[in-house]
């Protein structure tokens, strides 16, 4: 399919509204040079209205001819915070409805490799969420705030419910502006503008403390090394459970 | 004492046990429990030294009767004592599991009188864990050499993983420095649990066993220590061998001198020749042989190989099976295997392989096609090359975990 670059599409920045997106590219036969959520450029603008139904035929297109994966990889390069994630979104449909479900083996082929690439980067940052987040009780709760750099919080939360059935818990994600609440039976993910919470305990503090003094402990200090603890962990996950001014 | 402190001094003697890894059993919770345990282990924070912090690595006790010249803990030594209880343990464990610090608790101890008496009280604390607390998170138990058999089944029944740590890599070693253990005291444990787990015991030990070595407290050769590896993953099935360069505790005038620099190069390429072994279909006799016992400090161990074997390249990217792949530097199991699969539809070049994350500075002098040079002179060209790089990068990166894929101390193979 060709390629236009004098328009852009924008859309709601719902997955159904990036799916619209792409069955627009279908009908007008092109593929843009953007597909944003942002409604600020210079460039001419088509504004893309989310419809269920043209939603799910472009579903029913990906399974059938694309298979499960191909959708898993679409779903997790959507969650990333790329800019260019609508174009490259677009590009695997189109060459995956033409190629069938190998598509995703295609990887030395650019628009798969990107595609590969985001839904990889929203696997690792999926997977540094789940190792370094910290909950603090508060209230009988366990509650975080979390500052992921892609929009993780559906993928993290499935792994915490199943760890955690008897605690109540929420976990706010202060960059996409989502909340997700377990509590008992109820797990819902839910928009949420901004969330403070209160004051934690003693009890809190108390363990607070211990984890300081067992990651002080821990430490071989003739092995100290400051490069690969970072490669590791980046440093923005460090104050949550660290005081950063510390190091 | 109070816990904090209590915590402090089980934390100091424990952290000389290299075995930090939750990998190897897949779990979810009943739904009135806790825990989980997923099958490529979690890492949830790393230490000051990069180490991983995945378990909640404490002695219960390191009041330890015993007098190991290596060990920080002898009995000979000057250095505060102390000893948890199983509630306390089982208290701190839970609260730093909810807070998502932990994965769950690796327990060691030192000798507590006997060792049955010691095995007795880990097993109490565990069974708290998992009994009353309903706690289904990872648990690490150290087996306590000595101990009697029908204490190693209870705790392999309630644990992930077991250890029973060689230490010293020769008996002779082990005669000089650990009086009161004996070679037997060391191994027996291990051959009890090989033998449960080769039995497939349901619920013993799901997530295997492993062990650890000191590097360096005493003169083994390299290649002493991959063949006893070697032996041990064979012959016990282990699922992980550990090598601990050893830093200097102990005034004794058999181990090298307080303050000497812990042999992290050495470590690394223990490490880099396991993984060879493990993964690459490596003999240990491939990565070293008698007339050359040790490792090269500049050429890692696979191109060390590579230089010294010219006949078996240049190897053809787009035709070369599996194993062939994984023998050219620069290619890993992860790229080897996506070679596999891009190939089929449509040649690679230069730039395909460096997507497929195929590492072409080193790659390049070992493959035909895809942007190789492999040339007539190329194995000597890459020798110098190569030993260059690794001069420059020696410096740089010499800690244990820079093998290791960036995301975690445990590589997402390792199942």
């Amino acid at each position: 399919m060709k390629r236009r670059e004098d328009i852009i599409y924008v859309y709601d920045g719902s997955y159904n509204g990036l799916l619209c997106a792409v069955f627009n590219c279908y009908t007008d036969k092109f593929i843009p040079s953007e597909i944003t959520d942002k409604r600020d450029t210079l460039l001419t603008c088509k504004y893309i209205d989310t419809d269920k139904d043209k939603a799910r035929r472009v579903t029913r297109g990906i399974l059938s001819v694309m298979g499960k994966e191909a959708e898993w990889l679409i779903k997790k390069a959507y969650l990333s915070d790329f800019e260019d994630k609508g174009v490259a979104i677009a590009e695997f449909v189109v060459l995956g409805m033409r190629e069938g479900a190998k598509v995703i083996n295609m990887l030395a082929t650019p628009c798969v490799d990107k595609i590969h690439r985001m839904a990889k980067a929203v696997g690792n940052e999926t997977h540094r969420n789940i190792e370094f987040i910290r909950f603090s009780e508060i209230n009988g709760a366990l509650v975080s705030i979390i500052q992921p750099t892609h929009s993780v919080l559906p993928l993290i939360a499935p792994h915490f419910v199943s760890r955690f059935p008897c605690e109540k818990f929420f976990i706010y994600d202060k960059v996409h502006k989502q909340g997700f609440i377990h509590d008992g039976g109820r797990n819902e993910l839910l928009a949420v503008d901004g969330f403070e919470p209160d004051a934690h305990g003693e009890e809190e503090e108390k363990y607070r403390n211990l984890w300081q003094v067992f990651y002080d402990a821990i430490e071989i200090t003739p092995r100290h090394n400051d490069r690969c603890r970072l490669n590791h962990m980046p440093l923005r996950f460090w104050e949550d459970f660290m005081k950063a001014s510390r190091y | 004492m109070e816990l904090a402190d209590k915590l402090r001094v089980l934390t100091e003697s424990a952290k000389y046990d290299v075995a930090c890894t939750s990998s190897g059993t897949d779990r979810v919770c009943p739904s009135d429990g806790i825990g989980s345990a997923c099958s490529s282990g979690l890492c949830h924070a790393f230490a000051g030294d990069g180490r991983c912090i995945s378990l909640l690595k404490i002695l219960m006790s390191n009041a330890c009767c015993y007098d190991c010249a290596y060990c920080v803990n002898r009995v000979s030594n000057d250095i505060p004592r102390a000893t948890l209880t199983p509630d306390e343990i089982a208290d701190i464990t839970i609260n730093f599991y909810r807070r998502n610090y932990i994965e769950g608790l690796f327990l060691s101890s030192g000798v507590i009188g006997n060792p049955d008496n010691t095995m007795q009280l880990m097993i109490k604390t565990i069974e708290l864990l998992r009994y009353k607390h309903k706690f289904y998170g990872y648990v690490h138990a150290k087996a306590i050499p000595g101990a009697a058999e029908h204490l190693i089944e209870r705790l392999g029944m309630l644990v992930d993983r077991m250890s029973s740590n060689i230490e010293l890599p020769s008996s002779d070693s082990l005669r000089l420095l650990a009086p009161n253990k004996s070679r037997d005291d060391v191994l027996s444990p291990m051959r009890y649990i090989s033998g449960k787990l080769k039995a497939k015991t349901k619920g013993f030990a799901s997530a295997g066993q492993s062990t650890q070595m000191i590097i360096g407290a005493t003169p083994e050769s390299d290649l002493q220590i991959i063949s006893l590896a070697e032996g041990l993953y064979g012959s016990y099935g282990l699922r992980r061998v550990f090598y601990s360069a050893y830093v200097a505790v102990a005034d004794n005038s058999n181990l090298p001198a307080v303050g000497t620099a812990p042999p992290l190069l050495r470590e690394h390429r223990l490490y880099q020749a396991d993984w060879l072994m493990r993964y690459y279909g490596f003999k240990s006799y491939e990565i070293l042989d008698k007339s050359r016992p040790y490792f090269n400090e500049y050429l890692d161990p696979k191109c060390n190989w590579a230089v010294n074997h010219p006949e078996f390249f240049p190897v053809d990217v787009n035709r070369a099976d599996y194993e062939r792949l994984l023998r050219v530097p620069g290619i890993g199991v992860k790229s080897a295997r996506r070679i596999l699969t891009a190939r089929r539809y449509g040649k690679l070049d230069a730039d395909a392989l460096r997507r497929l994350g195929v590492v072409m500075k080193r790659a390049k002098y070992f493959i035909e096609g895809g942007g190789g040079i492999a040339a007539a002179d190329s194995p000597s060209r890459a020798a110098a090359a190569l030993t260059a790089m690794g001069r420059a990068e020696s410096a740089a990166q010499l800690s244990l975990f820079d093998i290791l894929p960036a995301l975690g101390q445990e590589s997402p193979i390792e199942v």
